[in-house]
């Protein structure tokens, strides 16, 4: 017989010291239903993934497939929970017997660009960025009065980026999965980093500690809107498609998550903190878990803050000029606005951000044609680097940083105060 | 055509340009020790006089300048427009924010039918110093930038017409020949997008075809081609005639005679024909003359000394390619030489594989320059080492000119050709290696300020 979450709770020597601090090892937890690693998946329909997904999919086929991927998280939750607490897989329904948290590690969107050297280089350098997300999904299965539950409680998305010399899509994505992929920490490495830190409440509740497991409050990128000047400078430069929403939305929630550790749905993802009463027994069915969360929540959902940001401004003007290179200004100028409350909602913040970088653009990359993959990394980096400014700004309340986007303290001060508020109550 | 007059016109034609300005050189350390080595060069011929240089002695960079000149013309120098460059050429152009760089990439297309395409040959053709070096900089720099000082010239430039009664000569304003550069080099963007009425290069080139001749072979092959202009033979050989049966100096005329003769459009009158024929064959005549004096050069002290330069040309190139990280650019442009000459059995041939390997190294190397190649402090250092020797080697390449000319009216032509070419390619090699060195000097932008950001964020809406 199993025994219940209390029972592994009360043997657990750190259950009343360490809510926030990284986890030792159960050591002598017994149980496997709290904690479960769920699996890896493909935040688009499967239909979709060769084509949203492309260098992904290859990638992970081209280390070893998804057996590796899976095995290779599980192993990093085992190390941090203790290998006897945590079970590989999604249980049959009859197995669980109390409310269990479910791991889950997603892919939602990818943005490969190859670019040309502007140094001469003879080969093309590249950019990835893969959007990822970490989803933590609690289950009560309920009796025969009371109906199941099923609740994502935590969602963290990051992105990986690959910056360097032209590789294979797939081999960037190989490298981005497991190793320091350029650019920070490899996707692996940021789940363990995240599984480790955060410290979910609800494995060590027990029932004198009230209000004990109750998830954080979450932000959601609800909406991105493109103004039309903005679509018609994006079109003439050839970068709409890189520029798009779906980058824009994943960007800024990203850089909520990665910069404040608010929890923040995905963009474009449904998956929030929403209960979904009376999941259907296809759940357990380990390949549509990521369907059935998907579906289920899009319809109702209770996020505490939305963002919603527009992209106002796309300059792109020459400063400079000679026979082999043209100095140019790249500008871009968002607004994002945040509103408390799904069914009561209220603004509290609203500035408009702005960004400047100036670089060279070869004229023989112009006559070959090669801008527009110019211009798309340029811009895509402006767009994560100034969402990460402002809520590196807000967070650390630092004026030097929101004012390098253009935000003044005599205007925006009330707003960066709330914010900041909200961003903290959201923060596990 | 007396002796002189004809040693005149072959020494005007051997004269080499260079046209940077002297002030593009005081950008950056690098920049500066290739201009200072220009100041202090000695320049061939002038006497130093106790342990001083001789004051009176020209500098370097403007001996190498003027030697340039000659032909190039002073570049051009840019003029304060009444509003922004956008705004000006939005008088013929439409203004999409890529509009620079579909000038710059458009510029290089080539095309078929009546015009087909702008390239440096047809810059002499336009015969007016001041669309000349309007031309030379748009060829240096297409874009926003030229295109609205060109139009700019042609609204504003000189509208007065010169007319020599005695010589019963005309030349045409400043304004009308710029007009005609306005109107060709609409044409070249015809199929970019951008030109706001398709139909104004034929206006332009219709309002000047009486005085500017490349405007009247234009009208004329418009008519003649049937595809820019209502197919009209009466009206195209009343162009072509206009436009100067002159086969060396009017090229895109005399191209317009081969194309009919070879290959007329259907339908064109035989007596048209005809007539181009007979103009054709007096080319034809001239050039025979001309290859029987050919070869009387060989063996001049001159043509020596000529050898020697060139072959030190070689050298110069070969440093060079190694200062842009570029040898095997040299060694790809030998090889090639070595294919073009075949066996180089005299000193003739030995003179033009030296001449054909320094013009396709400094050809590749200046595409080297053109992707924007990064150098290392001792590879700068050795690109100036090469750069001196190569200035001092031109300017005796220039003392040697007329020297070569003296030999006799048609004497040491094909000498004196070889080393034009090798001036020629000696000159836009080191006008570019001046603007490389300024390029490498340039320092980018840098970011707004945070006043500056915030007034930006300041006026939108949301």
């Amino acid at each position: 017989m199993m025994i219940n979450r209390r029972e592994f709770l009360s043997k657990s020597a750190l259950a009343l010291t360490s809510f926030f601090l990284p986890l030792e090892k159960l050591a002598n937890a017994a149980s496997k239903d709290e904690v479960i690693w769920s699996g890896v998946y493909y935040g688009v329909p499967t239909p979709d993934v060769p084509r949203l997904l492309n260098a992904v999919s290859q990638g992970i086929e081209a280390s070893g497939g998804l057996s590796v991927l899976q095995k290779k998280c599980f192993g990093l939750l085992a190390s941090t929970y203790g290998a006897e607490n945590v079970v590989n897989g999604v249980l049959e329904k009859q197995e669980v017997e109390t409310s269990s948290l479910y791991f889950m590690l997603t892919f939602d969107f990818e943005q490969f660009l190859d670019v040309p050297d502007i140094a001469g280089g003879a080969s093309d350098k590249m950019l990835g960025i893969v959007f990822n997300s970490i989803k933590v999904v609690q289950l009560s299965l309920g009796d025969e009065d009371v109906r199941g539950r099923f609740k994502v409680k935590y969602t963290i998305p990051f992105y990986t980026k690959f910056i360097g010399d032209r590789v294979p899509h797939k081999t960037a994505v190989k490298n981005m999965l497991y190793d320091s992929a350029g650019s920070g920490l490899s996707i692996v490495d940021y789940y363990a980093n995240k599984i480790n830190g955060l410290g979910f409440k609800e494995i060590f509740c027990t029932e004198d500690m009230e209000g004990c497991g109750q998830a954080p409050l979450n932000f959601r990128v609800s909406k991105v809107n493109i103004q039309k000047k903005a679509v018609l400078a994006l079109e003439e430069l050839g970068i709409s498609k890189y520029l798009s929403e779906s980058f824009i939305g994943n960007s800024l929630a990203s850089a909520l998550s990665m910069k404040t550790s608010a929890i923040t749905s995905p963009f474009g993802s449904t998956y929030a903190f929403s209960s979904y009463d009376g999941f259907p027994s296809i759940f357990f069915e380990r390949d549509k878990v990521a369907a059935i969360t998907d579906a289920a929540l899009s319809a109702e959902n209770d996020d505490a803050y939305e963002l919603e940001v527009t992209l106002i401004k796309v300059i792109r003007k020459k400063t400079q000029s000679s026979k082999t290179r043209r100095g140019y200004k790249r500008i871009l100028v968002f607004g994002v606005k945040a509103f408390d409350g799904y069914w009561d909602r209220k603004q509290i913040f609203k500035a408009a951000i702005a960004i400047d970088a100036s670089g060279w653009v070869p004229t023989s990359l112009i006559k070959k044609g090669r801008v527009k993959e110019l211009e798309a990394k340029a811009f895509s980096e402006l767009t994560i680097t100034v969402f990460e400014k402002l809520f590196d700004g807000v967070v650390n309340l630092s004026w030097d940083t929101l004012g390098s986007i253009g935000m003044k303290k005599d205007k925006t001060e009330k707003m960066v105060t709330d914010l900041r508020v909200a961003i903290s109550k959201s923060v596990p | 055509m007396n002796e002189s007059i004809k040693i005149k016109l072959l020494s005007a034609t051997i004269a080499i340009a260079i046209s940077t300005p002297v002030s593009a050189f005081n950008i950056g350390n690098f920049a500066q020790k290739l201009q200072e080595q220009m100041s202090n060069i000695q320049q061939p011929g002038a006497q130093a006089q106790n342990g001083k240089s001789n004051s009176k002695a020209m500098s370097v960079e403007k001996a190498v300048e003027l030697s340039c000149k000659t032909i190039y013309g002073a570049p051009f120098k840019s003029k304060q427009l009444p509003s922004s460059d956008v705004e000006v050429v939005s008088q013929y152009l439409k203004t999409p924010s890529n509009l620079d760089e579909i000038l710059l990439v458009d510029f290089d297309k080539a095309y078929s039918g009546s015009f087909t395409g702008f390239t440096s040959n047809l810059i002499p053709q336009l015969d007016n110093k001041y669309a000349e070096q309007l031309a030379e900089g748009y060829v240096r720099e297409p874009g926003v930038r030229m295109f609205a000082q060109v139009i700019h010239a042609a609204n504003t430039a000189d509208k007065t017409d010169e007319t020599d009664n005695d010589m019963n000569f005309l030349a045409p304003s400043d304004r009308s020949v710029t007009k005609t550069l306005l109107a060709y080099l609409l044409l070249q963007y015809k199929d970019s997008g951008v030109v706001k009425d398709s139909g104004a290069a034929y206006k332009l080139l219709k309002q000047n075809d009486e005085k500017v001749k490349i405007a009247a072979t234009m009208v004329g092959r418009m008519h003649l081609y049937g595809d820019l202009a209502e197919q009209d033979f009466s009206a195209a050989f009343a162009g072509i005639s206009r436009g100067d049966g002159d086969v060396t100096k009017y090229k895109l005329n005399a191209k317009t005679y081969a194309d009919v003769l070879i290959n007329p459009p259907k339908g064109t009158p035989q007596s048209n024909i005809n007539r181009l024929k007979a103009v054709a064959e007096r080319g034809k005549g001239l050039m025979d003359y001309v290859n029987k004096e050919r070869k009387k050069a060989h063996g001049t002290a001159a043509y020596k000394e000529a050898q020697k330069l060139l072959a030190e040309g070689v050298k110069i190139d070969q440093i060079t390619a190694e200062a842009l990280g570029a040898g095997d650019k040299f060694a790809d442009a030998k090889a090639k030489a070595s294919l073009l000459i075949g066996e180089a059995k005299g000193e003739q041939d030995q003179l033009k594989y030296n001449v054909q390997v320094s013009e396709k190294t400094m050809a590749e190397l200046e595409g080297v320059m053109n992707s924007g190649a990064s150098m290392s402090e001792d590879s700068k250092k050795k690109f100036e080492e090469a750069t001196q020797r190569r200035i001092k080697a031109h300017l005796k390449l220039n003392d040697l000119t007329p020297r070569i000319i003296a030999t006799g009216m048609f004497q040491g032509a094909e000498t004196a050709q070889l080393v034009n070419a090798y001036k020629r390619k000696s000159c836009s090699f080191l006008r570019r290696a001046k603007t490389f060195a300024k390029e490498v000097a340039l320092k980018i932008e840098p970011p707004m300020s945070n006043e500056e950001l915030a007034d930006v964020t300041s006026d939108v809406s949301f």
